[in-house]
């Protein structure tokens, strides 16, 4: 579980794993990429990847897009590992500082998706296990409800109203302060 | 853990073929307006501000259930910490003073309109988050302590609790008398039964000439029986009438050493589960001059020497090492010589009006805002509050990590 060392990670950067897509599309990617994904290090670990994982949650196209993501992220985590003291020199932390940039700018990029890719994506991300995947798709929902009426959230996101009137008459009451 | 083993599950649903088949079904019909997945909305409004929570609780019945689960409530908060930790925000309580009256030590005429401005590290706009008037109920107002979202504002009356986010408001009950010193309250987390717990000393006597004291500890427990103060054991040393540091299920106090003819090097920790104290050594520190301040770095208590143009940081000792170690010195601005400041963070630190950041590459303190020239503004009214810096008392600034923590029930 613990980080390898340099020499470690240089072998695993050239051992290639196979991912299968839903619609059957295989995709190469290093370790270290495909790593990024908990429930994939799980199957490595494990054992299990002989002959490829298949990924029967997930189609071709989100797939070749959590990939531009996991290896953007994983080349990302590796420049992070020389550099993770809390008390790190200032060289460091300007270069921290660029990449971090860098990659702030992939991310919005990233998100440019319309809902139902991004909720494909949020989906992936969540049986996949990318946490900064899932933290980056899922804001980006959070994000486009703020600020809305209950109505607004329902017609935006297709939700049906199955409370009462009663019920909702009740909620308002409660939470006035939070519509005035 | 379990919510992950729970949420893959549910993910694993739709992979059987006949959900796959809906799913696209769906799609193909929806195009335009996708419906979130019910196993994503839990992760969806963990990320949201406890304002839209609230508003969005007549959403839908799936919504409601969510937003009153304690474990949800849990979560959201330890997101909304992690957010607090890459993006300082603050609570700040501007206090006006209804009339002056000169010979006052501290004034007993301070407004009994107690707002909320939220303001975040990198704005020039606080904003309104609550306000509550209490019509006279009061007339000092002390410093205010800040939990998990919860704010204690102690007054010459009455302790208020506030969860300035959900607009709840606690007037706790009178507790024993005190013959010395401001009110003040540690508010913490007990870790033991999850409950919050506001802490307050009390002197039943006190005699500096004689430097003789009877001191006393209370504890009244948020959402907890009965609703109650209740006498814990007395401490060991008498305690400065300040305010506590909480940290990790304890609250930090200084010794009142004008009370002790030989005052031990060191301070007392009130522990919030066994409800004991404890003495904790102080570092021999090079310098006599300058108080020793507690500070949180990096999620470890450490002490902070404050010297004339510099802050020196001690790490408590942890694990086989029984020794204070020297972490870092930070240089203060050149104006700052002098002045008494407190810490609101690791990296913020506070004089008077000023907020002031600390730059890791430079190891210098800089400065990041001024109260007094912050706006702060109703976002309901659409207008600018402005306050007349001159009717500004003093602020009360707290760091502030935004909650869903009820004040009537404990969370698990």
């Amino acid at each position: 579980m613990a980080s390898a060392g340099s020499g470690d990670e240089k072998a695993a950067a050239a051992a290639m794993i196979t991912l299968i897509s839903s619609d059957n599309e295989k995709f190469e990617v290093t370790e270290a990429t495909a790593t990024l994904s908990q429930t994939i290090r799980h199957m490595i670990e494990d054992g299990c990847t002989d002959g490829g994982v298949p990924l029967p949650n997930v189609t071709s196209k989100i797939l070749a897009r959590v990939i531009e993501y996991c290896k953007k992220h994983a080349t990302a985590a590796a420049g992070e590992e020389g550099s993770s003291s809390s008390f790190s020199d200032a060289a460091f932390l300007e270069v921290d500082r660029a990449f971090l940039e860098e990659l702030e700018e992939f991310d919005d990029a990233f998100l440019e998706v319309d809902r139902a890719t991004l909720f494909d994506l949020i989906l992936a991300a969540n049986y996949l296990d990318i946490k900064g995947l899932l933290n980056l798709t899922c804001q980006k929902v959070a994000d486009s409800v703020k600020g809305k009426t209950p109505e607004q959230i329902r017609e935006m996101y297709n939700i049906v109203n199955d409370l009462t009137p009663e019920e909702e008459a009740e909620i308002r009451r409660e939470t006035q302060w939070a519509f005035e | 853990m379990d919510i992950v083993a729970a949420k893959l599950k549910d993910t694993s649903d739709w992979n059987n073929s006949e959900g796959r088949t809906l799913k696209t079904y769906k799609r193909k019909r929806r195009l335009r307006r996708p419906t979130i997945p019910d196993e994503l909305v839990y992760e969806i409004l963990l990320r949201l501000p406890a304002k839209t929570l609230a508003r969005s609780r007549s959403v839908c019945k799936t919504w409601r259930a969510i937003f009153s689960n304690p474990s949800f409530i849990h979560t959201h908060l330890k997101h909304s910490a992690s957010r607090h930790e890459q993006e300082p925000s603050f609570l700040i309580t501007p206090h006006t003073l209804s009339s002056v009256i000169d010979d006052d030590v501290w004034p007993t005429t301070f407004s009994n309109s107690i707002p909320f401005y939220h303001w975040r590290d990198g704005q020039d706009t606080a904003s309104l988050v609550h306000a509550t008037d209490f019509h006279g109920e009061f007339g000092s107002v002390y410093g205010m302590s800040h939990c998990d979202g919860l704010v204690t504002l102690p007054t010459d009356t009455k302790i208020y609790l506030f969860n300035p986010a959900t607009g709840d408001v606690l007037k706790l009950p009178d507790g024993q008398k005190s013959n010395h010193g401001f009110q003040t309250a540690g508010l913490g987390l007990d870790p033991g039964t999850n409950t919050y717990k506001v802490v307050r000393s009390f002197y039943r006597s006190v005699d500096f000439y004689e430097r003789t004291y009877n001191a006393g500890m209370e504890v009244f427990t948020i959402g907890g029986h009965g609703s109650c103060w209740r006498i814990v054991e007395d401490p060991p040393y008498p305690v400065k009438p300040q305010l506590p540091m909480h940290f990790k299920g304890s609250l930090y106090w200084h010794i009142y050493k004008e009370l002790l003819e030989t005052p031990p090097e060191g301070f007392l920790r009130f522990d919030l589960e066994d409800e004991t104290f404890s003495f904790i050594c102080h570092p021999v520190l090079p310098s006599e001059e300058g108080r020793p301040d507690f500070v949180e770095v990096g999620g470890e208590l450490c002490l902070a020497q404050h010297l004339t143009n510099q802050i020196v940081i001690w790490k408590s000792p942890s694990g086989d090492n029984h020794q204070w170690d020297r972490l870092c010195a930070i240089n203060l601005p050149e104006a700052w010589k002098f002045r008494p400041f407190n810490f609101l963070g690791y990296r913020i630190l506070r004089r008077d009006n000023h907020i002031c950041r600390y730059d890791e590459a430079s190891r210098t303190a800089k400065e990041v805002v001024c109260a007094d020239q912050l706006r702060y503004k109703n976002p309901r009214a659409g207008k600018n509050f402005d306050f007349v810096v001159e009717d500004v008392y003093f602020f009360n600034i707290v760091p502030y990590t935004e909650s869903l923590v009820p004040l009537t029930a404990g969370v698990r």
